[in-house]
């Protein structure tokens, strides 16, 4: 019988790490993701939890140790954040590139310079292509849920990919709500132990980790790439198995929120993403055509499914807390090319916001539709293709 | 010195490329061990030779090898040999050995000696 507890993001998360039974745990604290890690030591100290639980001495040890882990047949978490990210980020192809369905929890958290250590998106985004799924998620519940659904999604044989679970520094991390946590039974029913050829084994012998010269390369990276994209159709599965053994049902790659007949649509990721339906709803009473498209999963890109969700609106905007220098948000290059690709013309625009832990105002949010409003009533010309929120001078030549 | 580099010794089977279909091999990064796609030895300049006579079998070299190029003959007389087409020369296998067993020879040498070796045994058949 699950219970509800009042937990935070990251207490929440530990929750799910918890009930996923992870063999080892490699762990190097960093905020906003720390109390992750500590709960976890908690955890594996009272006999909660029965992990090899390893405090190493850096970021880029975490992961290596984890890969080392998933060598040996191990299920392996691990946790990290910002600048911890970056510094395992020549681990991650590692892990992708090995096929180890390892599972990590990255606190979304800004990246330096200035110093900076709230939350905002540019983190993962930035490392969106070393082969890892990633997915965003915008409550204490989703993220509870998505630790163990991440483990079944990653160590599915047709996936055997790394996954990502990102949440939003202290907006998600340290905000608390009611959570209801399974029971071990629960969790045991939905997620069997790992089993897995991709491993060390005296019985029979294997050589992992090799060389691969340039006559066999692209076979691999090939289908690193078309395994993850149909990662999104056993997410689907993952998700139907989780209803049917835990009780709570998610809306696949992608969470839609009156898109059918919307006009205008604001696309965005993470916890952003409640506070952007409330000014939505306020809309719909007064008769706006309004809708919100929350991607869950990044990596692989839902393209179809967007294009689905917004390809007939008349003008949509995408809401992300990064920016890629010199070029826009990676989120809006990715709805962009998802579109473009599927020879949907609807008009397009970019809202850059949250950046170092900034707060996104419902007046804010309010402004993004109205700009859309604008945009769907031919003043395109009107609204640039890329606004920074907050700011009062826009810059640039642009 | 004995060379038991080569000769009448347990092989690893080999499958090269032309034989393995991509769907065989890069669904992950771990595959059968002894199964290699092509040998890998050109960048040696020395070449480990191991003394039978001073060999005790301690298996030191075996376990110190980087590269497992180093096997068990499962014969009596000497204990293992190098695998030629693997070795690449580093020489951890002499370092390591406590009875001074294994001489690192020059490979250009090596290398004409061994054709000088296989001319000649073709020679006696012909």
């Amino acid at each position: 019988m699950s219970e509800k507890k009042f937990l935070s993001g990251d207490e929440a998360f530990a929750e799910g790490v918890r009930l996923a039974r992870p063999q080892v745990i490699s762990a190097y604290p960093i905020t906003p993701q720390t109390v992750v890690v500590e709960r976890l030591s908690e955890m594996v100290e009272r006999g909660d939890l029965d992990a090899e639980y390893l405090h190493v001495e850096s970021e880029h040890s975490a992961l290596s140790a984890a890969i080392g882990a998933a060598a040996a047949g191990a299920r392996a978490f691990t946790a990290t954040s910002s600048q911890g990210l970056l510094y395992m980020a020549e681990c991650l192809t590692y892990a992708a590139g090995g096929r180890f369905p390892i599972v990590m929890m990255n606190a979304n958290r800004s990246t330096c310079l200035p110093w900076n250590i709230y939350g905002d998106q540019r983190d993962s985004l930035s490392l969106l292509d070393h082969g890892w799924i990633q997915v965003y998620a915008e409550s204490a519940q989703e993220a509870l849920d998505l630790a163990l659904m991440a483990f079944r999604l990653g160590e599915d044989d047709r996936v055997r990919t790394p996954v990502m679970v990102c949440l939003d520094g202290f907006a998600l991390t340290h905000t608390y709500e009611t959570v209801s946590v399974p029971s071990p039974e629960e969790a045991d029913a939905f997620l069997p132990p790992y089993e897995t050829s991709n491993r060390f084994d005296f019985e029979h012998p294997v050589n992992i980790g090799y060389t691969a010269g340039p006559a066999y390369s692209r076979y691999y990276k090939q289908r690193e790439h078309l395994d993850m994209l149909a990662a999104a159709r056993v997410v689907d599965e993952v998700e139907a198995e989780f209803a049917r053994t835990i009780g709570r049902s998610y809306p696949g790659v992608v969470d839609a929120w009156h898109c059918d007949d919307a006009d205008e649509i604001v696309v965005t990721l993470g916890s952003i993403a409640g506070e952007v339906r409330d000014v939505a709803a306020r809309l719909r009473a007064e008769g706006r055509k309004v809708g919100v498209l929350r991607i869950r999963y990044l990596r692989p890109l839902p393209g179809p499914e967007i294009v689905a969700a917004v390809g007939g609106a008349r003008a949509v905007a995408v809401l992300e807390k990064d920016v890629s220098f010199g070029a826009e948000g990676t989120v809006f290059t990715n709805v962009n090319s998802a579109l473009h690709r599927a020879g949907c013309a609807v008009p397009t625009r970019n809202f850059i916001g949250g950046l170092g832990g900034d707060d996104i105002t419902e007046d804010q949010v309010l402004q993004i539709f109205d700009a859309l409003h604008e945009v769907a009533a031919g003043d395109a010309a009107q609204v640039p293709d890329v606004t920074f929120l907050n700011i009062s001078d826009q810059g640039g030549d642009r | 010195m004995s060379d038991y580099s080569k000769g009448t010794v347990l092989r690893i089977p080999r499958v090269h490329a032309e034989t393995l279909e991509p769907g065989d091999y890069a669904d992950d990064t771990c595959f059968a061990a002894g199964w290699l796609a092509e040998t890998n030895a050109g960048w040696r300049l020395k070449r480990p030779v191991i003394d039978a006579d001073s060999c005790t079998g301690c298996l030191q070299c075996y376990l110190y090898c980087p590269d497992g190029a180093i096997r068990k003959t499962h014969a009596p007389g000497v204990a293992v040999f190098v695998d030629t087409d693997f070795c690449k020369g580093c020489g951890i296998c002499k370092t390591v050995c406590a009875f001074d067993s294994i001489a690192m020879v020059d490979e250009a040498a090596a290398k004409r000696e061994d054709a000088a070796r296989a001319a000649a045994t073709e020679g006696e058949h012909a």
